[in-house]
């Protein structure tokens, strides 16, 4: 009886064995966001007609917008939509101009190009793997990286 | 018999160098006499040639005396329309005091000296707004802004600001004198958008919403025989707080979503759902009260402290103090991280219990690591929130 008992207890030990421990580390209660590693290159302006939506910024700037979607013409004209936090709350600001793709010089091809907008610079590059697929505009320390949408 | 056709031959030759000869003698006659011969055609009864130019100034006379009448009959025509204009007094009289104003404000410009507003200005057409002459004192500038810059223009109510913009009630102003327009600050932009304002003011009362898909709320439990976590990402809510000065009001709810709290074990999932009694009460809810601020660090924009609030579970709320991290990431979002213990037995749940033997602990640690998002000032947001 007392084997038998033992045998009970010790079975029970092992199925509830079989759930190990799944305490979560403290450091990796945050939710990760799911960003994808980027390898930025040069690219030619190509990479930055169409359709683009915001998919992560960082910055000064980050804090004051919630959403930024741009549309570049291969003619040189532009319109943007940004929804910006401002003294009445988030805000649309919609604009449109002018812009233009500097191509990084040729003593210097790994070094990003010039997007210019309505004549002020900022530097872009594109995703390596899919080019065209991402952009990132930087400008004094803030950071944007778009992605390509398609229209629908 | 040969002679006959040498002498042929001979006079041919001599035939053609005579015409060759008489070819160029014409040309070389040409040559010299071109300039000197002049072809002059004349009728038969010679005429004076002062008549002739009298003839013509006759001519143009006439012609002239045509156009001038021409002239007269349209300048009469013209007169006639004016006068039909100038019989309609109304307009007239509204087009005098147009003009009248017009000139009144010229002279008025020229007048005064001018001053630039030192404002941030949105847009193009504010800015043309904010460059006009302002009254000599700030409570002028400020009735300037309040009637004629449009709401989402952000007007300055710094003191050096304005003094720095606008001329002081004590200096007075002088006429005549124009000073040279300050120059206008660069307006602030990001990829051509307006940007009102870089940093999230942490000493002003903020509207924060929380970031669903970046935000988990869960729990680490102990047993018997091994530790668990249970944890969901389906976060909502959001709060009222000034981050650094928290006396200025704080308040706002969290809310986790119990029917998607997972633990890795479909069954204690299971479990835990009955004792959370998810119908009823699928949401876990806590309600925030106050901010207790620790301490500060403006540099690294990180405040340590203890939010207070009510907590519910299972329809039982009770109140709950936990300790805070509150930190700006990158990209300028909240993140607020604490943990503090809890006892399910607080709030009416049993804690669970497997044959007598493994039994669920039932002090719980309860967490959370929440992202959340400035929405500007929580006055200006509340105005326009549509709850």
């Amino acid at each position: 009886m007392t084997i038998r008992l033992a045998l009970l207890l010790s079975g029970l030990a092992l199925l509830t064995g079989c759930y190990p421990s799944n305490v979560l580390d403290s450091g990796q209660r945050a939710v990760v966001e799911d960003l994808v590693e980027v390898e930025w290159v040069a690219y030619d302006a190509s990479a930055l007609t169409g359709s683009f939506a915001l998919e992560s910024m960082g910055g000064d700037n980050a804090g004051a917008f919630l959403e930024l979607y741009y549309y570049f013409s291969p003619g040189g004209h532009y319109t943007g939509a940004a929804l910006i936090i401002g003294p009445e709350g988030p805000t649309f600001q919609v604009l449109s101009g002018e812009w233009a793709f500097v191509a990084p010089s040729s003593d210097t091809p790994a070094a990003p190009g010039e997007l210019v907008l309505d004549g002020e610079p900022y530097l872009v590059d594109t995703d390596a793997t899919r080019r065209g697929s991402r952009v990132r505009i930087r400008n004094e320390g803030n950071e944007v990286v778009l992605v390509r949408r398609e229209l629908r | 018999m040969i002679v006959k056709p040498l002498l042929k031959k001979t006079l041919i030759v001599v035939g053609y160098l005579t015409l060759l000869g008489a070819c160029f003698l014409s040309g070389a006659a040409v040559m010299t006499l071109r300039d000197r011969v002049e072809v002059r055609v004349t009728s038969k009864g010679d005429e004076d040639p002062m008549v002739t130019s009298v003839k013509l100034l006759e001519d143009d006379v006439v012609s002239l005396r045509s156009d001038l009448e021409r002239l007269t009959q349209a300048i009469d025509s013209n007169f006639g329309k004016l006068a039909e204009v100038l019989s309609q007094p109304e307009e007239v009289t509204v087009d005098r005091r147009l003009h009248a104003k017009i000139d009144a404000l010229a002279q008025e410009l020229a007048k005064r000296p001018t001053v630039v507003m030192a404002t941030p200005v949105a847009s193009d057409a504010p800015a043309a707004t904010a460059s006009m002459p302002v009254e000599g004192t700030a409570d002028a500038s400020t009735d300037l802004s309040d009637d004629l810059v449009p709401d989402d223009v952000a007007i300055s109510t710094d003191a050096s600001e304005s003094s720095a913009s606008t001329p002081s009630s004590a200096e007075p102003e002088v006429a005549g004198v124009v000073a040279e327009p300050e120059p206008t600050p660069k307006k602030k932009s990001f990829l051509s958008f307006s940007v009102p304002k870089n940093e999230i003011d942490l000493d002003s009362v903020q509207r924060f919403s929380i970031l669903g898909s970046l935000s988990r709320v869960g729990f680490d439990a102990k047993s018997t025989l091994h530790d668990f976590s249970g944890a969901t990402t389906t976060v909502t809510g959001d709060f009222d707080l000034a981050v650094a000065a928290p006396d200025l009001g704080c308040r706002g709810r969290v809310e986790a979503d119990a029917r998607t709290i997972r633990t890795g074990v479909d069954g204690r999932d299971e479990e835990m759902r009955s004792l959370l009694l998810v119908d009823e009460h699928p949401q876990l809810r806590f309600e925030l009260d106050s901010l207790e601020v620790g301490e500060v660090d403006r540099e690294k924009s990180r405040v340590t402290g203890t939010v207070h609030g009510t907590l519910a579970i299972a329809g039982v709320s009770k109140p709950l103090a936990m300790p805070v991290t509150i930190t700006l990431d990158r990209s300028r979002r909240l993140t607020v991280d604490g943990q503090c213990p809890v006892k399910v037995s607080d709030f009416g749940i049993t804690p669970p219990s497997q044959l007598g033997m493994i039994n669920m602990e039932d002090q719980i640690q309860i967490w959370i690591a929440l992202k959340a998002r400035s929405l500007g000032p929580a006055q200006a947001t509340a105005a326009t929130d549509p709850k």
